[in-house]
């Protein structure tokens, strides 16, 4: 299988922009000024030696950790970069309400039915925003905006955003069935609430139906059919890997984060998976971006593969170019004896 | 898969089960009726007659179904989503005196019981999203040591705004329930099991039918894995605070319907006991069973209030000398200590765990998945 070059338009349709990511760990920079595209449709290869920065940059991404410096940005959006006045938040909440309550508790001594409504104006003041956060987040962002507050959007609104994700150290939810584990992957697809649980309502009736077939179909194109009654935690270890993808596929991303998705793979098992990914951009238009230490998987599926040694991008470019790039060689074997 | 093609026809039993999977909400429903025109029936065989007389213990059971929707509020909380709430009692309190409020000569309100039900859940759903929202971002133990800290500070609260509720005196003469123009009083209990056993029934559903929910799913996610939770698009803070918001409203109700039995209120009865009474029940029923939490509940509170006095009696009439002068009601946090303890080390899933939690607790090392060889290869 060769790969596809596909050179990112000028400007054109990326899916994914990384623009300087920093990421340190007290004194230890753990990812030193990346940058990185993923067009639409790309698999995109992110190597390195042990301890490079290759999860720490996925987790940037993801939302799980802000970035030291640095921007992430989602079709043009920023997402994720450094915090700005993020003490601020606490303070837009609190602050009003405890100004009228205080005022409140003045106008108790005057008249206590006066001072008591504004109390429970107060009250409802910081009931509202606690509303407008959880039922709006979009003008509870736009809000903050307002008052100069940049946060990075959290792991769930990067899935709302279009990116799923796997993990390096498999995180399946261990006592759940591989079913239900999938179907935790449909959060965001379905619609139900808690009112439409408490009254069995047949909108959420069907939805369930219909999650079970879907997540039958899921389980099915990793190649777990069959397995959806077991618990997670019994399956033997390349299936949790399939879960952990199947899981990742049901939010029905654009962008998919696999981190080493092959780590323990028997080489049969290496090859469906890397069939898989490759099946899925094909028939999906999914674009991934890959860590992985089998070469034979990054060369053979990526589009393009980006260096990371140290915390630094060392080489970016086709997997032919990156191959004899004498940089990345010596970074994993070593400089050679003089 | 989820629907078995076996060739041989199901035992009559394996139909009934399948029914009932089916039509689960009816299955709880019946479930109650049957449990509750049985026990009527049980006391007034020999052994149990002979304790005390059966309006007694009809009595007892309405009281026992307070500490069950107590617990099963509380297995939302810690045995689906996985947080542990060691002040749980705040809630309770939070519904006995919104009732107390809403109904007695203290406000000069009279609103009927039945929609102060549903105002308690409210009120206590309210404060517990109020409560919740400053803390559910902390983890684990941090956060069982600030619920701790609201299951003191709310009953404070209650004891120092004398002006509200009366202090340390409490709220007395709270009116009790009517239906249909027929008046609840306090010699007849068994109105009080009726309603009891209507609510909790409800309740049950309820609960069922969330756990078995999109949202029942999440909570169970968010116990497993967090992160894995928030990166399967899961908004986790919402989620738990909507696990503490039913949490607090079962309690809520629990705390109108005990109010409106004893009639009376004070800062008092929702002390630390509280709390841990009603964690200690959901830990020896089985976390995370809504059947063995409700189960665990009703035997504890029954060895609590009606055995242990049994056995002081007991003793007293064998004349036994050393057990005689010991007051067994004294000693029940500690039989309940002995017998947290000795669960944990024989039996840690509870008395009817949910089937998820036996195996895990159960994982011989046979069933955890193999370590993964490591893999490290240029091999361009
Ligand atoms: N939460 C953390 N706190 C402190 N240091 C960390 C943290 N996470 C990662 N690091 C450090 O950052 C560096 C990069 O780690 P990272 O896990 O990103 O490497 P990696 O490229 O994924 O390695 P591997 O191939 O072994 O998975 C390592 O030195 C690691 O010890
Ligand atoms: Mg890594």
């Amino acid at each position: 299988m060769t790969a596809a070059i596909i050179d990112p338009p000028p400007g054109g349709d990326l899916i994914l922009q990384a623009r300087k990511v920093t990421k340190a760990f007290g004194g230890l920079i753990a990812v030193r000024e990346v940058d990185l595209d993923i067009p639409r449709g790309a698999i995109i290869s992110l190597i390195g030696p042990n301890g490079a920065g290759k999860t720490t940059f996925f987790n940037v991404i993801a939302g799980i950790l802000d970035p030291t410096s640095g921007v992430v940005e989602l079709g043009g959006r920023r997402m994720v970069a450094r915090p700005v006045r993020a003490w601020l938040e606490p303070v837009t909440w609190v602050l009003p309400a405890v100004i009228i309550g205080a005022l409140g508790v003045l106008a108790y001594q005057a008249s206590p039915t006066a001072g008591g409504l504004i109390v429970l104006l107060a009250l409802i003041g910081l009931i509202a925003m606690l509303l407008a956060a959880i039922v709006r987040p979009a003008w509870y962002r736009v809000l903050l905006e307002r008052f100069g507050v940049f946060k990075s959007a959290r792991p769930n609104e990067m899935v709302r955003a279009g990116i799923g994700r796997t993990f390096q150290n498999i995180r399946l939810f261990a006592n759940m069935t591989a079913l239900e584990n999938v179907q935790v992957g449909m959060h965001l697809k379905m619609k139900s609430n808690a009112a439409d649980a408490l009254l069995s309502t047949p909108r959420a009736r069907a939805e369930e139906t219909a999650s079970v077939a879907s997540a039958l179909h899921y389980l099915e194109l990793v190649g777990l059919k069959g397995r959806g009654d077991q618990a997670a935690r019994n399956l033997p270890y390349g299936d949790q890997r399939r879960l952990e993808v199947a899981r990742a596929l049901a939010s029905e991303p654009a962008l998919v984060l696999l981190d080493e998705p092959t780590a323990g793979m028997n080489p049969r098992e290496t090859r469906e998976m890397t069939e898989l990914i490759g099946r899925l951009r094909r028939d999906l238009g999914l674009s991934f971006l890959l860590i992985e230490h089998d070469m034979k998987v990054v060369m053979g599926i990526s589009d393009r593969v980006t260096v990371l040694d140290h915390g630094e991008c060392i080489a970016e470019g086709t997997p032919d170019e990156v191959r004899r790039n004498p940089r990345v060689i010596e970074a994993y074997l070593g400089r050679p004896p003089e | 898969m989820t629907t078995a093609t076996s060739k041989r026809l199901p035992s009559p039993w394996g139909r009934l089960r399948a029914r009932a999977r089916d039509h689960r909400s009816l299955t709880i429903l019946a479930g109650w009726a049957i449990v509750a025109s049985v026990l009527p029936v049980i006391v007034m065989i020999p052994p149990l007659s002979t304790f005390q007389p059966e309006s007694l213990w009809i009595d007892g059971f309405a009281n026992a179904g307070v500490f069950i929707l107590l617990a099963m509020g509380l297995n939302v909380v810690v045995g689906l989503a996985g947080l542990l709430d060691l002040g749980y009692a705040a809630f309770f309190a939070i519904g006995s005196y919104a009732y107390a409020f809403g109904a007695s000569p203290f406000t000069n309100l009279q609103i009927p019981f039945w929609p102060m039900l549903l105002v308690g859940a409210v009120v206590a759903a309210t404060l517990g999203i109020l409560l919740g929202a400053p803390t559910l971002r902390l983890r684990g133990d941090y956060l069982a040591i600030v619920t701790l800290g609201f299951g003191e500070i709310v009953p404070a609260v209650f004891l120092n705004a004398s002006a509200f509720t009366k202090g340390t005196n409490g709220i007395g003469g709270i009116y009790k329930p009517e239906l249909f123009g027929f008046q609840f009083t306090l010699e007849n209990p068994v109105p009080y099991y009726v309603a009891m056993v209507g609510v909790l029934a409800i309740t049950m559903v309820f609960l069922y039918r969330l756990q078995g929910s999109r949202l029942g799913r999440a909570w169970m996610a968010i116990r497993e894995d967090e992160l894995a939770a928030a990166s399967s698009g899961i908004n986790t803070i919402t989620t738990k605070l909507l696990a503490f918001a039913l949490g607090a409203s079962t309690a809520g109700l629990a705390g109108v319907f005990a109010t409106s039995k004893l009639t009376f209120v004070g800062p008092g009865q929702f002390g630390f006991q509280v709390s841990f009474t009603v964690l200690a029940m959901v830990v020896l029923g089985g976390m995370g069973n809504i059947w063995g939490v409700a189960t665990g509940a009703f035997v504890i509170y029954t060895i609590q209030a009606v055995l242990l006095k049994e056995l002081n009696q007991f003793f007293a009439v064998l004349h036994v000398p050393i057990l005689q002068s010991i007051d067994f009601v004294q000693y029940q946090y500690l039989l309940y200590g002995v017998a947290l303890v000795a669960m944990m080390l024989l039996r840690p899933e509870g008395l009817f765990p949910s089937s998820r939690r036996r195996q895990e607790l159960h994982a011989t090392s046979d069933d955890v998945a193999d370590v993964p060889p490591p893999t490290e290869a240029l091999g361009a």
